[in-house]
């Protein structure tokens, strides 16, 4: 480590210097915060590109599918590549259908069972993977203030063992411990507010896409039973 | 979510490079040192009597300018001083200086005889010049103020007068103008309260007045244990005065005595109820180095001032 108290002189406050003079335990803290930032904004940033991919996709597969299109068609276009989304779970609904038929199986409402329990299986693997990470976000934005806090109050405790060295309660010597005390909590709002913030909007927005693709599950397993009665 | 991540970071660093470089260019705290602010720390008895001195200061300094004031500092010391303060004049005017003598001489007499005889021996050494300038500047100057004033301070106004005299032949617009320098020169306030005289000190060598705050604190801790009689007709009737003579400690040295008396039965109860008072509120609390004048007190219980607020 660096001998810190001779790099800057006192009285200055820039955030480099700020950090150099402070205790390891800050140190550590605020290097935590920082990381936490990172990786809250790292997820906010991904989850908008995906949930914005997700809709824009799940668009165009509506307009396809109501579209008038062959659902036969629909599905060999679709089966070769991963999907996502309303797609996986039109491909997953159209597989199960097709092993049953091909199977011969004659069993109409165990079929439409089947079928059903595809779809809720792909939706829960979807809502999974639309909601993965945010519980990190939600994480941040409770406990970055407490971790902040907790630099605070050693920061604090610094500028006391400052004035109990020192014998004086001149502002030179408390003020670098509570400036890099009150440091940390910036650094900890800063963390957790932009985390509370987007944990709400994407969890509402992938709340949002999870019962959308309930909905088409919902119809598309009415359309399948209509064509299970119609054959029978 | 690598990209993400890599933006996350990116965005993190750009923020963080852009307060290094924008932070530093703030200007460092400068303090600027307060100056001290000088604090006196005023007693309330120094307060008190400060503002008593200046008020009673007015009578012995109106008739006298700043001379005088010297010249009555002698009467304390009553033997040693007053030749080399005397002698001390003979330097700015030699005519002016065989009056203050004499007029110690006449005054002294009240405070102390002994004065009087050294003195003496001057006088004989300048005895010439004096018999004329004196009798001519007196009934000249103001001929009442002497006689009016008979202390020692109201004198050497007329002798600094007669100094003026001797040099500019009684200019009558001079004596004006020294006339009307004299209240500015005073400088007191007008009021009896306190000591008006010198004298030579009390025993103790302090101030040993009670200050005013320091009574209406042994008044209001009187007033807290006394009960008058309530509803009674004629109150102006009930005033009580009793005399207590108090400890060193502030208690009672000996039964509170009631020094006026009446043969009204509404009397004899006021008179027991301010007796009570006193008996029921000892210690009294003051300044045990004024003992001296707190050792006896007079008190009047007039229920009127308590009734009237």
């Amino acid at each position: 480590m660096l001998d810190v108290t001779t790099l800057s002189a006192p009285g200055e406050v820039s955030i480099f210097s700020l950090f150099l003079q402070a205790h390891i335990v800050v140190k550590l803290v605020v290097l935590g915060l920082i990381a936490a930032s990172v990786w809250t904004w790292a997820i906010i940033f991904e989850k908008i590109v995906l949930y914005r991919r997700t809709r824009s996709q799940m668009d165009r597969f509506e307009k396809v599918f109501w579209s008038g299109h062959s659902l036969e068609e629909l599905h060999r276009s679709l089966a070769a590549r991963t999907n996502t989304a309303m797609a996986a779970l039109f491909v997953a609904a159209m597989r199960e259908w097709k092993r049953s038929h091909e199977t011969g199986a004659l069993s109409m409402l165990g079929l439409q069972l089947r079928v059903e329990k595809v779809m809720d299986v792909t939706i829960a693997r979807e809502s999974a993977r639309l909601e993965s990470r945010l519980l990190f976000l939600a994480t941040v934005g409770s406990s970055a203030p407490f971790i902040g806090l907790f630099g605070t109050v050693w920061g604090i405790m610094t500028s006391f063992q400052a004035i109990a060295a020192s014998e004086s309660t001149n502002l030179a010597v408390v003020a670098p411990g509570i400036a890099e005390a009150l440091f940390a909590t910036a650094l900890g709002l800063l963390a957790a507010i932009p985390a509370v913030i987007a944990y709400n909007k994407l969890s509402n927005d992938a709340g949002k896409i999870v019962t959308r693709l309930e909905g088409f599950a919902d119809e598309f397993s009415a359309i399948l039973s209509r064509q299970l009665e119609e054959r029978s | 979510m690598r990209v993400a991540l890599s933006v996350s970071t990116v965005g993190h660093a750009a923020i963080l490079a852009w307060g290094m470089i924008a932070m530093p260019n703030v200007d460092p705290y400068e303090s600027t040192p307060q100056p001290p602010l000088p604090i006196d720390l005023v007693s309330i008895t120094e307060f008190t009597q400060i503002t008593a001195g200046t008020r009673d200061g007015d009578k012995e300094i109106e008739p006298a300018p700043p001379k005088p004031v010297e010249e009555a500092k002698p009467v304390e010391q009553p033997k040693p001083d007053p030749k080399p303060k005397a002698e001390a004049k003979v330097a700015p005017a030699p005519a002016p200086e065989p009056e203050p003598v004499p007029l110690r001489t006449a005054a002294l007499p009240q405070d102390d005889p002994e004065p009087a005889p050294t003195p003496d021996p001057e006088p004989v050494e300048q005895a010439e010049p004096e018999p004329e300038p004196e009798p001519t500047p007196q009934p000249l100057a103001n001929a009442p103020v002497p006689k009016v004033k008979p202390k020692a301070p109201a004198r050497p106004k007329p002798a600094a007068q007669a100094a003026q005299k001797k040099k500019s032949d009684f200019d009558a617009d001079k004596i004006a103008a020294l006339l009307n320098k004299v209240p500015d020169s005073g400088g007191g306030s007008s009021s009896d309260v306190g000591s008006d005289t010198p004298s030579y000190g009390a025993a103790s060598g302090t101030q040993s007045a009670l200050s005013v705050s320091e009574i209406d604190a042994l008044r209001a801790q009187i007033t807290r244990c006394w009960n008058p009689p309530v509803g009674v007709v004629n109150a102006e009737q009930m005033v009580v005065r009793i005399g207590m003579d108090l400890n060193q400690d502030g208690t009672l040295a000996s039964p509170p005595t009631l020094l006026n008396g009446s043969s009204d039965p509404i009397f004899t109860v006021a008179a027991e109820a301010a007796i009570r008072a006193v008996n029921r509120c000892q210690p009294y609390y003051l300044p045990p180095e004024k003992y001296s004048s707190w050792q006896t007190i007079h008190m009047s219980f007039d229920p009127r001032e308590l009734l009237g607020g």
